[in-house]
């Protein structure tokens, strides 16, 4: 029965998904190394540099990512087992979305991310069907499954993710349900959709660019979490009303599932002249904090290329670990470029240097 | 030298059968297809590291999984040709490092395109990995995981891993499936030989079960060197059982747990044990027992804990010399230990007969209450100098008692008792003045309803006032009173002392508590204590809060003793309250109606109110024969009333039983009969 089913998967799979990159990995193995040097330990966990070297769904989910876009199984398949033995081990299967090096136990909050369940499953979906592992596409559909039917909901006849399967919908608060517009990594929808189908998974992905659609439109800046209770989408309560380090990745989502017409124009407004995004209080528009980290200018650059074919600078296009998430962005942002947009780097494009 | 050891070793091994891992379905144990090859690479690397610990377990896990399987004879053959790579796996593997060892069969893939890992591999790293992923959600609390994951993972759930099944049976038990959580204990305690381990296991079942579901276990008990491997535990869980009992959470504990720890205590218990099984034979009101572990106690050890048991115990016993002696030599230790000894010496001083104690022993008592500045010592030595014909010494202890509280109402009644055998009149007056009105006994002293009211002991000193009626109307009529005492019952509502706690027995009552600081139960008791003393007022305040008892038997005895508090106090219309305030047993009724209508019927006469004297003696007639007293009574009733026919009819009838009193009365009825 798992085996044909399994079967039954890889021939839909495969009908459609392209397989991996066969002109090879879109992330340099020098890349790679940095990065896993600077963030992946030996038991596979993911480090957040800049906050207290703890780990989360998110940053497993992404490390699972950027291990397949460099075509590194074995590193995989460590923060894959790191994954499953420490974080996956809620009553529902999802991510406990937190693990602190210095509590005991190490997951101190058991409540998930959705985003975090999100790029994991996507990760394994993409590693599934790149490395023909029938395994992981078993396993990416799972939580794609309890994810859909915990998460996901309609709000205004809108298909809308909820940010955890606790705390933010209409019934837990007033101004519920609260979103995360970041929360949509459009490129695991169709994904998604194909391998638990009739979910909801193709319906979220329109639900949300309809969203990023009006939280951004004439020129407005969305917070970082967005209360949906009123007429009006408004920053939830509880949260700062800023723009900040969460939806700063939109433009790079929406640039990596190839929605690079208005919708990217409207999120583009957040980088400035030297491409660098802000935190930005909503309430005034004043930029509270220049995020000025090359892994996040890089994102302003590639955005203002493709919608301006401005020329990427070299410093951006080039990879030397910072922190943790500016670096998970910026071989994103770099994956996405030497695939669709090799035009924008600059020449001689060398994908294989790494600054020391 | 390591590999022949090893060798021996590895021979002893095989001799050893693993136990089928514990079932947590009612299906058969997951078990791998029969025709699947056993990798025993891993054996093999462990065996030739000479870990065999590790090939132990590589060899129990394999039998888990593989049932027909035999492990190899020699594991050090020489053909065996390692390969490094996969050596490398089961070193990881070994080193519980399992994502490592993820990585390396990925490297290995890489390395050698097409080279799968056998099927038995990824079955032990997805086993090492359900492991520690079972740890982790049972560490918060996500115990359907860990009843999912060990479901998905039987063979985790051997004796090599006890701590899983000590995690999967917290699982079962904290989502209510407390049986499944019991078989997984139990699993454990039939098949694993690991001593502490064992101990452990039974440890844990026993903080979460209760003694019935525990009990299953303790019988899968081990015999170690002559005795049980779980003997410390048991003793530990009958302490625990008995301070539960002490705690009031239970009525009384099973007979064969304390018969454990009596036994254990005998032969060389801790003094602890011995105190703790003489609160408990004291919770159970088996008080000669008490007084055995107490003394044993104090014997083993001669301390402050065990006199406080001891002495306590004595009290219990009435055996207030004995109490006072054991208490007095810690009286000095903690404040509640003074409170104990002080309440015993109050206690001894308030026996009744009187005992003459030895001068040093009232020297260290009036030492120890004058430093506490003891109210119920002073009162008692009071009425211990005045029933020794000490007034002036009583009058003193009673100024003391007053000085200490002014708000004591039994020191002032003291005092004023003392005074007037004094022949202070002055003061007499002053304290009647000043407590009158808040003291009814007081405001009646010297007064005709004090003849009721007073204590036995000051009969003789009040003066009965005219128009004289039988002094032995007194005695007579609350004779009934005096008879059969009910003995209050314990119900579920009272709670034992703790062994810690130093409370002052109930039976001894010579210390003044509000009644409102004690239970329906201890109020009752010290009301009886109260009204043998013959201090009605208290005892009718602690029977009033014995009235407030949710138990109906202790409220109908309540109600008896109020009433019998407020006759013994000559307050007849309270008494009658009293007596309606819970339904009482027909001969109770007579027995207070009787009284009270008496009580009526004197109190009348005595304020000039005949015709009410008379109707109450009618009715007390529907409940008891009229005796010669009453009869007289009666006569100088119709007498007052100008019914001087009936009066003499009466007098005559009761003077011709030789009544002498009759005479006088039948003499002034004739003598107004002739006018």
């Amino acid at each position: 029965m798992r085996f044909l089913a399994t079967a039954i998967m890889i021939a839909m799979l495969s009908a459609t998904a392209p397989a991996q990159d066969s002109t090879g990995p879109t992330i340099t193995q020098p890349e790679w190394q940095a990065y896993r040097d600077a963030f992946v330990s030996a038991e596979g966990r993911v480090i957040d540099t800049a906050n207290g070297n703890i780990s989360h769904s998110e940053g497993q989910g992404y490390g699972l990512l950027l291990a397949y876009l460099a075509n590194d199984r074995a590193t995989f398949e460590r923060i894959w087992s790191f994954t499953r033995t420490e974080l996956m081990i809620r009553d529902d299967g999802l991510s406990a979305w937190m693990w602190s090096p210095d509590a005991t136990p190490s997951v101190t909050d058991i409540n998930n991310a959705s985003d975090g369940d999100l790029l994991i499953a996507y990760a394994l979906a993409r590693a599934g069907e790149g490395w023909d592992d029938a395994e992981k596409l078993l396993q990416a559909g799972s939580i794609a499954r309890t994810l859909a039917q915990s998460a996901i909901f309609e709000h205004d006849g809108a298909s809308l993710i909820s940010p955890g399967v606790i705390g933010f919908s209409a019934e837990d608060r007033p101004d519920g349900p609260v979103v995360n517009p970041s929360y949509w990594v459009f490129e695991a929808f169709p994904l998604l959709d194909r391998l638990v189908p009739n979910l909801g998974w193709a319906e979220v992905g329109a639900g949300g660019l309809d969203l990023i659609d009006r939280l951004t439109a004439d020129g407005a800046i969305p917070a970082d979490w967005m209360a949906l209770a009123g007429d009006e989408a408004i920053p939830a309560e509880g949260f700062p009303p800023e723009f900040g380090y969460n939806n700063i990745r939109i433009p790079l989502y929406l640039m990596r599932a190839g929605h690079t017409g208005e919708i990217l124009a409207q999120t583009a407004q957040i980088f400035d002249a030297d491409f660098a995004p802000a935190r930005i209080d909503v309430t005034t528009g004043e930029r509270l904090e220049i995020m000025s980290e090359p892994g996040y200018r890089l994102m302003g650059a590639a955005t203002a290329c493709i919608l301006e074919g401005t020329a990427i600078p070299a410093d951006l296009a080039t990879f030397a670990p910072t922190t943790y998430y500016a670096a998970t962005l910026q071989l994103l942002t770099l994956d996405y470029l030497r695939r669709e947009h090799r035009d924008c780097l600059p020449t001689p494009a060398s994908p294989q240097g790494v600054a020391s | 030298m390591i590999l022949r050891r090893f060798s021996t070793l590895c021979l002893a091994t095989l001799a050893f059968a693993a136990p089928t891992p514990f079932a947590i379905a009612q299906s058969e144990p997951f078990v791998v297809a029969q025709s699947t090859v056993v990798d025993e690479t891993a054996l093999r690397y462990f065996a030739r590291e000479g870990d065999q610990r590790r090939v132990d377990a590589e060899i129990a896990r394999l039998r888990a999984l593989f049932p027909d399987w035999t492990p190899p004879t020699n594991l050090l053959e020489d053909d065996f040709a390692a390969d490094p790579m996969i050596e490398r796996i089961w070193e990881l593997y070994g080193q519980g490092d399992f994502a490592g060892a993820r990585a390396a069969i990925a490297e290995k893939q890489d390395a050698e395109p097409g080279w799968q890992p056998t099927e038995d591999m990824l079955t032990s790293l997805a086993q090492g990995e359900a492991g520690v992923r079972l740890r982790n959600a049972s560490d918060v609390g996500q115990y359907e995981t860990v009843i999912s994951i060990a479901a998905e993972n039987p063979s985790l759930l051997t004796c090599d891993s006890v701590d899983l099944l000590w995690r999967l049976a917290d699982a079962f038990i904290t989502t209510d499936v407390t049986q499944r959580g019991i078989d997984a204990y139990s699993y454990v305690l039939t098949n694993c030989d690991n001593p502490q381990e064992r101990f452990a296991t039974l440890q844990q079942a026993s903080e979460r079960l209760t003694p019935e579901q525990l009990a299953p276990l303790l019988a899968l008990e081990r015999g170690v060197n002559g005795s049980g491997e779980f003997a410390s535990l048991r003793l530990d869980l009958a302490r625990e059982t008995i301070l539960g009992v002490l705690a009031g959470r239970a009525q009384s504990a099973d007979s064969d747990v304390v018969a454990e720890l009596e036994a254990s205590a005998l032969a060389d218990g801790p003094a602890d044990d011995l105190r703790l099984l003489g609160w408990y034979a004291r919770s159970q009101n088996r008080s000669a027992d008490a007084l055995d572990w107490f003394e044993r106690a104090s014997e083993a050890d001669p301390s402050a804990l065990s006199a406080n048991g001891l002495g306590v115990t004595l009290v219990d016993l009435e055996r207030f010399e004995d109490a006072e002696d054991v208490l007095f030599p810690y009286a000095e230790d903690t404040p509640e230990l003074q409170t104990v000894y002080l309440s015993a010496a109050a206690a001894l001083l308030a026996q009744i007969p009187r005992i003459e104690l030895d001068d040093d022993i009232l020297a260290r008592i009036v030492a120890t209450a004058s430093e506490a500045r003891s109210v119920p010592v002073a009162e008692e030595l009071g009425w211990f100098a005045y029933d020794f014909d000490q007034p002036r010494t009583a009058q003193a202890w009673f100024t003391t008692a007053l000085g200490w509280d002014p708000e004591h109402e039994p020191a002032a009644y003291g005092l004023l008792v003392s005074s007037d055998s004094l022949g202070e009149t002055d003061t007499v007056a002053s304290i009647k003045s000043q407590w009158g009105a808040r003291s009814q006994r007081i405001a009646d002293f010297g007064t005709a309803a004090a003849v009721i009211t007073a204590p036995a002991r000051t009969t003789a000193e009040v003066a009965p006032t005219p128009p004289a009626r039988p002094a032995q109307i007194v005695q007579a009529s609350t004779a009934p009173a005096q008879q059969a005492r009910p003995v209050a019952t314990t119900t579920p509502t009272s709670a034992p002392s703790a062994p810690t706690a130093i409370t002052v027995n109930y039976r001894g009552c010579s210390s003044y508590l509000p009644p409102a600081s004690l239970s329906a139960n201890d109020a009752l008791n010290r009301g009886w204590c109260l009204l043998d003393l013959l201090r009605g007022a208290e005892a009718a305040e602690a029977f009033g809060r014995a009235l407030q008892s949710g138990s109906q038997s202790v409220r109908t005895d309540a109600a008896y003793g109020q009433s019998l508090a407020y006759i013994r106090m000559g307050l007849a219309e309270n008494a009658a309250v009293s007596a309606a305030a819970a339904p009482q047993p027909r001969s109770r009724i007579v027995e207070l109606q009787t009284s009270i209508l008496t009580l009526t019927a004197t109190s009348a006469y005595d304020a000039g109110d005949y015709r009410r004297a008379l109707m109450a003696l009618d009715e007390r007639s529907l409940y008891a024969a009229e005796q010669n007293d009453l009869l007289v009574l009666r006569a100088w009733s119709y007498f007052h009333l100008r019914r001087y026919v009936e009066a003499a009819q009466i007098f005559e009838a009761v003077a011709a039983t030789g009544y002498r009193d009759a005479a006088a009365g039948l003499e002034a009825a004739r003598g107004m009969l002739r006018r």
